[in-house]
This record gives C-alpha cells, sequence and structure tokens, in this order.
C-alpha cells in the first residue's frame, strides 16, 4: 500500500510556477531628455560664445569729444564626439533549443530572444549617455578607461567657484553649523552673479533629500506657524523619503527639484581567487566604469552570498580593483564575480544648473554621423553568419554632451 | 529538477551567466570540430584542452580538459583529476570515487600526481571495479602507486596527455558525468584569436608555453 511520497523521486510533481525578474525593465532615464539634441556634420563639433558686459557710458564735459569704446569679440570653441557600441553573437543551437523562462514545456521563440536582447543592449547603450550627461553636470568631467586600453576624459572646465566640496562642520548629514538653505541660496547667487541664469533644476539622490527633508532649520520654516503650509509629509511624495520634494523646491524657489535614484552596474568575473581576510587587490575581468569610493560587492555564486566593501583603487592596466578592507570571505576565479550598483548622481551631491541662459540651453548633445550611410543616433542592426548559422545583434551611437555655459552648473559636494 | 525534500524549506538558487570569450572577430579563429571524452561533466567554453595519448586506448586523440600546473588541491577547476580516495600501497589498485571512475575506460593510460612528487606513469588501465565498494571504484592499473601518493597530499590520477594543452574549447559542453556518460561533439580553437583572460579556464602560464599565446593587458591572444 503506497503511502507518503518519498519512494520514486521521478513521480513527485513539481511544476514551475514562475519567472521572476530583477533590473531587466527599461531605465527611467532623465537627463538624456532633458536638453536639445543638434546633428553635426561631423564627429568635431565647432561652436563659438561671446560673453558682453554690463559696461556704462562715461560722463564728459560738455564740448569734449565722446570717448571711444569697443565691440566685443568672439570665442571658439571646439569638441569631439564619443563613440559607443557592442554586439552579441546567437548561434543556431542555442536558438533553436532555449526554453521559455518561467515554462517547462515551451520554446522560446528566436524572434522573442533576439528582440528581448536587442532592447537590452539599447538600454545599455542609453545609460551610457546619460551616464555622459551625469558625468558632465556632476563632475564637469567624463574620464573612462576599459580593460581593452580605451582611455577617455573630456573636461567641461567648470569654474572651480561652480563645484563646492563642504567641510565636516557644514556638511549636510550632521555638521554642526550645517546651513542647507545658505548654501542653495549662495549656489543661486553665484550662478546669476556669473552667467545672469535662474537655478530651474535641482537634482539630488534620496539620500541627500532625506538630509534637506530632516535638517531641523528647513523643518522650522515649513511649519504652519512660521512660512510654510506644514504640508511638507502630504500630497506627492517620495516613495522611500516619504516627504513632497516640490514643498522643498517651492520653499528654496527651485521650480524643479528632482529626486533621482536611477543606477547604472559595472560587473565583472574574477580572474584571480580572492583569500578571505587576505586580498585586497581583485584581479577582474574588466575594470571598466569601475570607481574610487564605489561599492564593490562580491558575489559568491555557489553560496548565493555577497559582502561589501569600499574601492580604494582602479588599476586599469594592471586590471586590479583595490578595496580598502579584504573580504571576510574566499571566492573563487571564472566562477565569482564582483559589481558595482552606483547612482547616476553620486549620494553625496546636490547640483543645480539653469536651464537657459539668456534663452539659449546651457547644454545640448552633439550628435555626430556614424557608419557608412552617415547615421545618426542610436542604431541597432542585426548581422546573420551563413556557416555556421548565427546572428550579431549589434547597437551603436556617436555624440557627445556638451556643456555650453560653463557657470550655469553649481554643484555642492554635501557629504 | 527534482528536488526531493520531505521538510518544509526554501531553497535559493544562483545565477549562472553567459560567458563572452572572444574579443576578437570569432570568424577568424582557426578552430577544428573535435570530440571530447566522456565522464568530465559540464565544460564550459574556454576550457583549455588536452588530448588523451593513449595509444592503445579507444579514447585515444579524443579531447580532455588540460590539467593546470598549480596542484595544491584547493584549484577551482580541477575537471582533468580523479583524486584517490585511498593512500597508495604500493600496489597496482588506485581508488577513485564511482564518478571520476568514467573519466576512464580499459586501455587508458594514466599517472599519478600530487603536489611535491614527480608524477608517476601507471601504465595502462586494466580493469575498472565499480561493484565491489559502494563507496569507491577500484582502477587496476599496470604499474603499481607508491605509497608517496597521499590523500593528504591531494595526490590524483590523470589521464596521460592531460598535461599538454593544445587548445580552447569554444562553447561549453556536457560530457556527462557516471555511468550514463556520453561525451561531447564541439569545436576548439586553434589560434587567431583573441580571448578575454577572464573567460578562460585553466590557461595559465604552462598551458600557454603550450599554446605559443602570450597575454596583454586583461586578454590572451593567439596568433
Amino acid at each position: 500500500m503506497p503511502r507518503g511520497l518519498g519512494d520514486i523521486p521521478d513521480l513527485r510533481l513539481e511544476v514551475l510556477q514562475g519567472f521572476v525578474t530583477k533590473f531587466t525593465m527599461p531605465p527611467e532615464l532623465l537627463l538624456m531628455n532633458l536638453f536639445s539634441a543638434k546633428q553635426s556634420p561631423s564627429s568635431t563639433i565647432k561652436w563659438e560664445s561671446q560673453t558682453g558686459s554690463r559696461g556704462m557710458t562715461p560722463f564728459v564735459p560738455p564740448g569734449a569729444p565722446a570717448p571711444q569704446t569697443s565691440p566685443h569679440g568672439i570665442a571658439k570653441h571646439s569638441a569631439e564626439a564619443a563613440y559607443w557600441k557592442e554586439k552579441m553573437y546567437f548561434d543556431e543551437e542555442f536558438l533553436n533549443n532555449i526554453r521559455k523562462e518561467g515554462t517547462e514545456q515551451q520554446y522560446l521563440g528566436a524572434q522573442q530572444r533576439l528582440a528581448r536582447e536587442l532592447a537590452g543592449l539599447v538600454n545599455r547603450s542609453n545609460r551610457r549617455k546619460e551616464w555622459m550627461f551625469a558625468k558632465m553636470l556632476c563632475d564637469g568631467e567624463i574620464t573612462y578607461s576599459a580593460r581593452s586600453g580605451v582611455k577617455l576624459a573630456v573636461d567641461y572646465d567648470v569654474p572651480t567657484s561652480h563645484a563646492v566640496s563642504l567641510t565636516t562642520n557644514y556638511q549636510w548629514e550632521s555638521g554642526t553649523e550645517r546651513d542647507i538653505l545658505g548654501d542653495i541660496i549662495t549656489g543661486k547667487r553665484q550662478v546669476a552673479d556669473d552667467c545672469g541664469g535662474k537655478i530651474k533644476y535641482a537634482l539630488c539622490t534620496s539620500k541627500v533629500l532625506q538630509y534637506v527633508a530632516q535638517d531641523p532649520a528647513i523643518l522650522t520654516l515649513l511649519q504652519k506657524s512660521t512660512f510654510g503650509n506644514g504640508d511638507l509629509f502630504t500630497g506627492s511624495k517620495h516613495g522611500i523619503v516619504g516627504v513632497n520634494p516640490n514643498v522643498l523646491g517651492s520653499l528654496l524657489d527651485i521650480e524643479n527639484l528632482v529626486i533621482y535614484d536611477e543606477i547604472y552596474e559595472a560587473r565583472s568575473w574574477l580572474t584571480a581567487a580572492v583569500t578571505a581576510d587576505s586580498t585586497v587587490a581583485i584581479s577582474v575581468d574588466d575594470v571598466s566604469d569601475f570607481e574610487v569610493g564605489g561599492t564593490l560587492r562580491f558575489h559568491d555564486v555557489s553560496a548565493g552570498t555577497y559582502e561589501d566593501e569600499i574601492i580604494s583603487a582602479v588599476g586599469t592596466e594592471a586590471g586590479t580593483v583595490t578595496v580598502s578592507t579584504a573580504p571576510s570571505t574566499s571566492y573563487k576565479a571564472g566562477e565569482d564575480y564582483v559589481s558595482m550598483k552606483k547612482k547616476f548622481i553620486p549620494d553625496d551631491k546636490f547640483v543645480m544648473f539653469a536651464d537657459k541662459v539668456e534663452g539659449q540651453d546651457i547644454a545640448e548633445y552633439f550628435e555626430a554621423p556614424y557608419g557608412i550611410t552617415r547615421r545618426y543616433g542610436l542604431k541597432t542592426d542585426t548581422h546573420e553568419e551563413w556557416d555556421p548559422e548565427g546572428i550579431f545583434i549589434r547597437v551603436q551611437d556617436k555624440g557627445l554632451p556638451v556643456l555650453i555655459q560653463r557657470d550655469a552648473v553649481y554643484t555642492i559636494d554635501v557629504n | 529538477m527534482t528536488v526531493g525534500r520531505d521538510i518544509p524549506s526554501v531553497l535559493f538558487g544562483a545565477q549562472d551567466e553567459y560567458k563572452h570569450l572572444y574579443e576578437s572577430d570569432p570568424r577568424a579563429a582557426l578552430k577544428l570540430p573535435v570530440t571530447l571524452q566522456s565522464g568530465f561533466g559540464q565544460l564550459k567554453m574556454g576550457t583549455a584542452l588536452a588530448v588523451n595519448t593513449s595509444s592503445s586506448s579507444t579514447n585515444y586523440n579524443k579531447t580532455i580538459p588540460y590539467d593546470q600546473s598549480a596542484k595544491t588541491g584547493a584549484e577551482a577547476s580541477a575537471d582533468a583529476r580523479a583524486y584517490i580516495v585511498q593512500d597508495g600501497a604500493g600496489t597496482t589498485s588506485v581508488s577513485v570515487t564511482i564518478d571520476d571512475s568514467y573519466k576512464f575506460i580499459v586501455g587508458d593510460e594514466i599517472q599519478a600526481i600530487d603536489a611535491d612528487t614527480t608524477s608517476a606513469d601507471l601504465g595502462a588501465i586494466t580493469d575498472i571495479d565499480r561493484t565491489t565498494y559502494p563507496t569507491r571504484a577500484v582502477i587496476t592499473t599496470t604499474n603499481a602507486l607508491s605509497s608517496g601518493y597521499t590523500t593528504a597530499n591531494f595526490a590524483y590520477v590523470a589521464l596521460k596527455g592531460s598535461d599538454a594543452c593544445v587548445g580552447i574549447l569554444e562553447k561549453s559542453v556536457n560530457t556527462g558525468t557516471g555511468a550514463n556518460a556520453q561525451g561531447a561533439i564541439a569545436t576548439m580553437v586553434l589560434g587567431n584569436a583573441i580571448f578575454r583572460s577572464g573567460m578562460l579556464t585553466n590557461v595559465d602560464s604552462a598551458a600557454r608555453t603550450d599554446l605559443s599565446a602570450s597575454t596583454y593587458g586583461a586578454f590572451t591572444y593567439m596568433k
């Protein structure tokens, strides 16, 4: 008489019930859509600028000849566009024999698979574009080193007075003399004094929003009994911090206080074993996009666990990411991997900028032509191999965000 | 997958990523179709391969995983090895796990290796007994396994030829494990390629010498 289940494991009914995904949705990218795009006829982009003055006509005695003055000149600027692309290959064996995830019996159609991977490549390309905008606004420069030897550095030459780093006592999280409102007003005045622009956008992450929303001085100001309406915690609230950024934007007189938490990820396989409590120079397959100050996450694939350490150095030539403290677990080469997730806007920056100065955009995205047919903008395509049968899918784009008004941006390193 | 548990529990699996091997154009690589000997389990794309040089075996000239030079016993990818489970006793009996015993057939020539003893040629396998003991298989060899080879020293046996790398496996294949292992057919890269070093398995400095390969930064290239 059969009782229980243990005898014949193959007869035990186990049904695949679903497919759970994480970080596969298309990103909500903000910056790459904020500024207008222009098509440049070549990869070298040129533009000119003129800085006027607020000069005044001098007094002269009656009967005297008028003193001579002179018109303003012109400045020439140029930039070279960046090019990024990648491809993925699938052979017929792979495409013909893949099960659809989350199902037990269904074949995942080749076209569906390719479309999904192509969408993923497009997301990756757009994140690179967004990353360039974020770097331009937050750091005033783009630096990039790839494992293959490609090194790239674009300096937007933002004046140092527009990139302020607060000293310990003035830092927003717990500085004893912190003055968040004062720092922001100083920034707004600096931009107005230097280029006549009015701050229209302020960007920060939810972490900085938390500092602002928990600041005693700002909380006092927003009370009903003083200046505000007591509505900081009502209305269109932020999903993580639970306060209404519009109320803060209104207090600060910034039209768009945007809380931007979108992230990008760099991931790389370990190429040498990591010994617990010992190895700090971590050899990886690809050091591109790992950054000093970022958090390196060690993934133990077989155990399904991870731990985090802070990156203290990145050695592009040696292919190493150095962490300040060795991880407490050992990791295997070729099996385990490391990753770094980072927000486009760093967790310690408050970025303000005027979108226009004298009616002109402060930044533009210049698309440059590439390919035999002089294409502009993001392009995806496929290439079929005849023997053995296979298909490449590819994404490419070329262009550069350019900061035309360098002094219309003001960044505060708040922590 | 039959999990087979009778106690309330939750299992979380780990994600196995696809590898990207080539940095150069895969179409330009020089490659040959090969047959992989059975019993070595799943071999990942980029694994260093060797050739079975046991001339009297029917496995002669089949490709097998290359055995890396490091022999500490802690190596993560030791597909080529069958670690002994009983110390050598100066007899022609070599005990390995039953699964590992399917890496060999009668006629294959094997050698004994450990971290600090010169490798010993055990000659051709004359018998493999997988039934006497439920815990191990006993391989009978032509030459005796000396008592210097011990489990404490991570001694193992490997096929003749496994210490000479001949190429790089181009795609992941499953050669099977245990009684039902069938081997696999695949393509092996012989040259004219740049690989991402991190995607290669067991391509150590001795393997690069065998392949006339070199490294540049994070890449390994074969001309």
